[in-house]
């Protein structure tokens, strides 16, 4: 099962201190349960 | 849509952390200790009750009796409020059998829940936990019986992920604990400690020598040893439930701990005598409220150093590609609101290695 989180506000704790915050991110849950990718922020029309 | 994406969730704006993980619990266990409650309510201490062979040992003499379903039927409930609650990895120890039959029926029961309930649980033998009564006025006997019989058991049948004990005045001295550690080092299993919870025996210390995972409580952890340990990379785990339920005034030194590049972690300590919690989100406010951390520091302090606690930061306690998807979408927007609140539980969307534990989309706000 592949799931697809979408406008999330990503606290990803990478980094050696602070969240890793990102606004309006999404991320993508492959089938075997490992983040196929994350911390992607959704485009945005310019 | 991406192509073969089944499920896709608008968070609209909601906070993503990773699952939670509490890196401390004793949560399985038999009988009650609501009347000791009582009693230090009336003002009985825990060392006076552990004295008089109350404290560990009732729990020990419950647990004995107890069948591994009894157990798992007494640790299901506290470990499914820990998932409600976003926990998708808890560490239970086990340290109440404090014989061979017990200390390996505990660790079963560990395994077996995490069979039955969607959580990875990571497992602690603890044997150097208290001395049993039939080993009384015979420490280092105990200690012999604990490296010579148990732990050899207990590693040749893979049930424990790591090793503890408890180092403390009414416990095991720096010199048992050593043993305990060398023979754990000698099967290859990574050592943790309770340390320096009620006095300085210098836990701190002798877990960053041997280059233990954690070392927890450490209310008073010297200055030496809080450096030590920031240069073995030991991971300060701050328990906030014990330090309240027991009316602890000494806080760990927190300042000297951030200036020793300590990474810190919380956890819930869930256990009968004395932290029967079993949210840790409440463990987040109380580490903030009662030890000064920051929610950065709270936060962090359940997962990503949690994670780094337990020995396992290549697969959890961040959001990053190619580890587990354990993580949690809250029914809040900033990372203050979930350990601001007290009793409130606002996990929206729970996964665990992928698959959704926890759904509230459906639930009225």
């Amino acid at each position: 099962m592949r799931v697809l989180v979408t406008h999330a506000n990503l606290a990803a704790m990478t980094g050696s201190e602070g969240y890793g915050l990102v606004a309006d991110g999404a991320m993508l849950v492959e089938g075997d349960g490992l983040f196929g990718w994350a911390l992607r922020p959704r485009s945005r029309p310019s | 849509m991406k192509t073969g994406v089944e499920d896709v969730i608008h968070a609209e704006g909601r906070l993503v952390t990773p699952g939670l993980v509490d890196a401390h619990t004793h949560l399985v266990y038999a009988g009650s200790r609501a009347g000791e409650f009582e009693e230090r309510l009336r003002g009985v201490t825990y060392e006076e009750i552990a004295r008089r062979g109350g404290g560990i040992r009732s729990t020990v003499r419950a647990t004995r009796a107890a069948s591994l379903d009894d157990l798992v039927a007494a640790g299901r409930p506290r470990l499914k409020a820990l998932l409600a609650e976003g926990v998708t990895t808890v560490e239970i120890k086990s340290g109440y059998g404090l014989d061979l039959d017990t200390e390996v029926k505990m660790l079963r029961t560990a395994r077996r829940l995490g069979e039955i309930l969607p959580v990875t649980v990571v497992t602690t033998f603890l044997g150097a936990h208290a001395l049993p009564p039939e080993f009384e006025g015979r420490d280092d006997e105990y200690i012999d019986f604990v490296t010579g019989r148990v732990l050899p058991m207990v590693a040749a049948e893979g049930l424990a992920d790591a090793v503890d004990a408890f180092g403390e005045r009414i416990a095991f001295s720096p010199d048992q604990v050593r043993r305990v550690f060398k023979a754990a080092r000698g099967l290859g299993l990574p050592v943790k400690l309770h340390a320096d919870q009620l006095s300085d025996q210098g836990g701190a210390a002798l877990s960053a020598e041997f280059g233990a995972l954690s070392a927890d409580h450490v209310e008073h952890a010297s200055a030496d040893g809080i450096r030590a340990m920031g240069r073995s990379g030991t991971v300060a785990l701050l328990l906030p439930g014990a330090f309240y339920f027991l009316k602890d005034t000494h806080k760990p030194p927190i300042d000297e701990f951030r200036a020793a590049g300590v990474p810190l972690a919380v956890a819930t300590d869930s256990n009968p005598g004395s932290s029967p919690a079993t949210s840790l989100l409440l463990m987040m406010n109380m580490a903030a409220t009662l030890f000064g951390l920051t929610v950065e520091e709270a936060w962090r302090g359940v997962t990503v150093n949690a994670a780094k606690a337990l020995g396992r930061s290549d697969r959890i306690g961040t959001l990053e590609p190619g580890k587990d998807a354990d993580f949690v979408i809250w029914d809040v927007t900033e990372p203050a609101e979930a350990p601001y609140r007290m009793g409130f539980n606002p996990a929206w969307m729970v996964f665990r290695q992928g698959r959704n534990t926890v759904d509230r989309r459906d639930v009225p706000a």
